[in-house]
């Protein structure tokens, strides 16, 4: 949360409403992004009221995926949802979220159907955001960018979180196996406060997005997507080539320099990216095999008949947590 | 530059918040650290009138002297001069390293609970001490001074006040006198001190930028001795490099596709409307473009564009192969929900990940 201290007593108290009644045990973490207002006093104010309550701040405003990924390390359950900071997501569509996984869902998304927001500068870049991200990802959900998502606790937390990469967190988790559902959820219009992101926020996701892809798509085979950049490059040196052979043959006037120069240029510029595709391979021939998060397969292990998802993390499978959700 | 990590203990319920001191086992509650890597002529002056102010303020002050590596013949005449003066400690680089390796080995052999780095060229008097430890009893993490009546060359100040402009334009944050090397720090904060930069001025930044609270105080400055060189250009060379990583390193340690891809699409826009032009000329207008240098120059753009964007990938490859654990955020302060106030278990025990502090 950034500077929500508004909408705070109002999400506590729905989450309290909506999670009572289903009787399991459950934790609120709300992580204060470094807010420069008075937000950190508002939850802690809130302690004595609510126990479920945890509360992290972070000493200064990182952005999203830092916040979440305190409030990831700090989460003990089974399953862990995550729920926007604005109020947009509405609690009372948490237990039907966490009970969708039980259908066999790694990960379960929810859908907002009827979004509340402004058409151009939310919906529009959101869209495309998501129209980008699946063709490139492969992901199969309809809307990606809803906050409210439930995820198995032991792949949440085996996912490794950096620079702006929350938005990937389904991608990031189908590369290991997870399977993804959705559910049709509520959306409300923001109530309190200002949005607090752009329309430049695409470009930055694309960025991202096309880091991604080269780490997902090319990981065994690297020098390929480096090959893509020197490709055009080097067809660009060899239609100089010809061109300088026109002019030699005197087919074509004018000084033989320029092209020379510009086949010479561009060849030097692909040798050069095909030397650092050269050594992006070395770098990913050098990286840990098991880091410390390590490699984290989803599997499915079937033995007399009953079958259940195990997690593989460190040459060991363990079974996935299951929740009991009942309503 | 990234300070190591420790596991932090959730605090129990009713803690009191981590930046309270506590008391210090050691007795000593102030360090002033001298410390001492190239400017030699003035030292034993200003270590005499620090040893007689620590002196004066009490058995619970101690003086540090820090020495880089080669300064092994002040260190020994040092030890023989001051050998009965039980407040003074002396220690030594056994390699040169540079100014901030040097605090940072006077910091690490400080019992204090605060610590006040002094620079050893006459800036300041000894009595700033005070101010600054005011500055650090009020609540902050690390405090600068800032020199009240500073003399020196027209160079000098204009040079100063240009760093500082572009320090609050790439970094967000304001300093009005860098060069000061009277900085003040709670012995907690000493220990994230990143080993960047040949010059401490860095360290502030770099701390106000990793969520420390970072005041700057009023001294009065010490003119007896002006520095009337003008900066040679070799250090203003250096400082400029700095800066700009710097300036890198404080945004986009994470996502170096940033900058690199912004600066490379840059290129490959401007070369790629120029080649327009050139095709244009080409082919509608007739030019001949065999005799156009202007197509090398286009051409250049452009591949060295996509050379910087490729650069960009190889560091976002980096990182996402070997640092993407690497814990990014720092917790101020948390609380455990009241109804687990009893001992709490670790979800994934096999792992000890780190978290940030």
């Amino acid at each position: 949360m950034y500077n929500e201290s508004e909408s705070v007593p109002h999400l506590v108290r729905q989450v309290r409403d909506a999670l009572v009644p289903v009787k399991q045990r459950f934790e609120l973490i709300l992580v204060d992004d470094g807010s420069t207002d008075d937000t950190w006093q508002v939850i802690e104010s809130l302690r004595t009221e609510f126990p479920f309550l945890f509360g992290i701040r972070l000493k200064t405003n990182r952005g999203q995926t830092p916040a979440l990924m305190a409030g990831f390390d700090a989460s003990r359950g089974a399953v862990v949802v995550t729920l926007d900071g604005d109020l947009q997501n509405d609690p009372v569509d948490i237990p039907q979220v966490v009970k969708k996984l039980d259908e066999g869902f790694e990960i379960v998304s929810g859908w907002r159907r009827a979004r509340q927001d402004k058409l151009l500068s939310r919906r529009f870049p959101s869209v495309v955001a998501n129209w980008i991200t699946k063709r490139l990802t492969g992901v199969s959900i309809h809307d990606n960018g809803c906050a409210l998502k439930a995820y198995r606790g032991d792949v949440l937390r085996s996912v490794s979180l950096y620079s702006d990469f929350h938005r990937f967190i389904v991608p990031l988790a189908q590369m290991g196996g997870a399977r993804v559902g959705e559910v049709v959820t509520n959306h409300r219009a923001r109530q309190f406060g200002q949005s607090k992101y752009g329309i430049s926020r695409t470009f930055r996701v694309v960025a991202d997005l096309a880091t991604l892809y080269m780490v997902t798509r090319y990981s065994e085979r690297l020098i390929h997507w480096f090959l893509v950049f020197a490709i055009p490059v080097v067809g660009m040196s060899i239609v100089c080539a010809i061109w300088t052979m026109h002019i030699m043959q005197g087919n074509l006037s004018g000084s033989l320099l320029v092209p020379i120069g510009a086949s010479v240029l561009c060849f030097q510029s692909a040798a050069s990216i095909i030397g650092y595709g050269l050594f992006a391979e070395k770098i990913r021939m050098l990286a840990p095999t098991r880091g410390r998060r390590g490699q984290r397969l989803l599997a499915t292990v079937a033995q007399g008949g009953l079958t259940e998802t195990v997690l593989i993390r460190q040459g060991r499978a363990q079974p996935l947590r299951v929740s009991h959700v009942r309503r | 530059m990234t300070p190591s990590a420790r596991v932090a203990s959730l605090a129990p319920v009713g803690e009191e918040k981590p930046e309270e001191t506590q008391i210090p086992a050691s007795g000593i509650s102030v360090s002033v650290v001298l410390f001492c890597s190239q400017n030699t002529r003035y030292t034993s002056a200003i270590l005499a009138d620090l040893l007689g102010y620590v002196e004066t303020a009490g058995l619970d002050h101690e003086l540090v002297v820090a020495l880089d590596g080669h300064l092994a013949g002040l260190q020994s005449r040092f030890e023989e001069e001051y050998s009965e003066h039980s407040q003074l400690k002396i220690v030594r680089l056994n390699s040169t390293q540079g100014q901030v390796a040097t605090i940072r080995a006077g910091i690490a052999v400080s019992d204090g609970e605060w610590i006040v780095t002094f620079p050893s060229f006459p800036q300041v008097k000894a009595e700033a001490i005070g101010s600054i430890l005011e500055g650090l009893k009020e609540g902050h993490d690390y405090v600068v001074g800032v020199r009240d009546g500073r003399a020196g060359s027209a160079f000098n100040r204009v040079a100063s006040r240009f760093f500082n402009r572009v320090v609050r334009l790439t970094t967000g944050i304001t300093f009005h006198d860098l060069a000061c090397g009277l900085h003040g720090l709670r012995a907690s904060v000493g220990r994230f001190i990143p080993n960047y930069g040949e010059n401490q001025l860095f360290l502030p930044i770099l701390l106000s930028r990793d969520g420390y609270r970072v005041a700057e105080v009023n001294v009065p400055a010490d003119n007896s001795v002006i520095d009337r060189r003008m900066f040679s250009l070799a250090t203003f060379g250096r400082r400029a490099l700095d800066l700009l990583t710097l300036s890198y390193l404080v945004r986009f340690t994470h996502k170096p596709l940033r900058p690199f891809g912004a600066l490379g699409i840059a290129l490959l826009l401007s070369g790629g409307v120029l080649g327009v032009i050139l095709l244009y000329q080409r082919l509608i207008l007739g030019q001949a473009l065999a005799d156009r240098p202007l197509l090398l120059l286009a051409l250049l753009l452009m591949t060295a564009g996509v050379q910087v964007v490729i650069l960009g990938f190889l560091g976002e490859l980096l990182i996402y192969l070997h640092y993407r654990d690497q814990v990014n955020y720092r917790v101020q302060e948390q609380f455990v929900g009241r109804e687990d106030e009893s001992a709490r278990t670790k979800p994934n025990s096999e792992d000890s990940r780190p978290r940030g502090d």
